[in-house]
């Protein structure tokens, strides 16, 4: 299968993020390395642009940073940790909503069912 | 990590950071975010490959397009992050800007909101404003170019004690110590002064209760010099570090 790269993820990596963020706590690596490792090697996405997304999900009150953490090599700005807020679960769960209907909605225009 | 890869990085957060118009609270948040995101990238390439250079190379290539990165941090700004930084651009001092252009820069916004604020009262009292509006644009120009112009000898005195707290140089926190004390009054003097020269000349003096109240304020100064001196030395020496970055190197 053919990568999955920043055109393709347009517009749904709020989601992703909240739905890794659904498992618990974590920094802006530990959200990449999350997606990463549910996207089986295929999702590749510019790390640079993961913050435009978190700082868009925070003004609207559906992260929050809950911690911040000194870095391993002791040396650096720290680490702010992230969390899921209600609105963020609420979103969560809407933009799956959307997603299974965009899915089935593609699905049969295109002749090929989810 | 060592110094020259630091810098890379560092430079690469300036690249995606210094275009964006946002506020020195939000661009500090950003370039904490970015730098701290890069450095662990490079210690987990720097894991994998052993090879600072190879581990460099090959967290740029992750992070991707700064371009892009200042583009949607652009992007994610609410109206809020964009007047504070239209606020900012005003009434803080830039790295490389001297007082003097910084007073000039105060006195001309104080004079425009002076204009802007006579003309609104004209237009929502229309007949029922008793003082003539020559008058009343003076007493706002007076009031507004004294405080702003007091605003700027303030963070030329503030900036001026943090630094010598920082270098611990007694002399200097002494003399902006001094200095401070006559600050208030004096720009308090000058708004009296500027109102008795006004176009309705004669009719206002200054009163023995406003010059005790003047001198009053004499102990606002140390006390506002103090208070905010460190806070202030250390935002003017993190935005000189990051403005000192040079990105047209190669």
């Amino acid at each position: 299968m053919k990568e999955l790269n920043g055109d393709k993820l347009r517009g749904h990596l709020e989601t992703m993020v909240l739905s890794v963020l659904e498992e618990g706590d974590a920094h802006g690596l530990e959200v990449i390395r999350r997606l990463e490792d549910r996207g089986c090697g295929l999702l590749k996405l510019k790390e640079g642009t993961l913050y435009p997304a978190l700082y868009r999900l925070q003004d609207a009150g559906k992260v929050k940073v809950v911690r911040e953490e000194k870095p391993s090599t002791g040396r650096g700005a720290p680490r702010r940790v992230y969390c899921l807020t209600r609105k963020g679960k609420r979103q969560l769960a809407q933009g799956r909503q959307e997603w299974v209907q965009f899915a089935d909605l593609m699905g049969s225009i295109i002749g090929a069912p989810a | 990590m060592n110094d020259h890869t630091l810098q890379q990085l560092e430079r690469l957060v300036e690249q995606c950071v210094r275009p964006v118009r946002t506020d020195f609270a939000d661009k500090k948040r950003m370039r904490e975010d970015l730098l701290s995101h890069l450095s662990s990238t490079f210690e987990e390439e720097l894991e994998r490959c052993g090879d600072e250079r190879a581990a460099l190379q090959q967290t740029l290539r992750r992070f991707g397009n700064p371009a892009d990165v200042t583009h949607e941090l652009q992007q994610t700004l609410s109206w809020q992050h964009r007047f504070s930084y239209f606020t900012e651009q005003i009434q803080a001092r830039q790295p490389g800007e001297s007082y003097l252009y910084l007073g000039m820069k105060h006195f001309l916004y104080a004079l425009v909101l002076s204009i802007l604020t006579s003309t609104l009262i004209l237009i929502v009292r229309g007949n029922n404003v008793r003082t003539d509006p020559a008058t009343m644009f003076w007493v706002f120009a007076v009031i507004l170019a004294g405080m702003s112009i007091t605003g700027s000898c303030s963070q030329w005195l503030v900036d001026g004690m943090g630094r010598a707290l920082i270098s611990k140089s007694k002399k200097s926190q002494l003399r902006y110590g001094l200095l401070s004390v006559f600050l208030y009054p004096a720009a308090m003097f000058a708004i009296h002064l500027g109102l008795m020269l006004g176009p309705r000349l004669g009719e206002y003096q200054i009163s023995s209760s406003a010059m005790l109240a003047a001198s009053a304020t004499a102990c606002f100064g140390p006390l506002v010099v103090w208070l905010m001196g460190p806070m202030m030395a250390e935002r003017i020496l993190y935005q000189e570090k990051w403005a000192a970055i040079d990105l047209t190197e190669r």
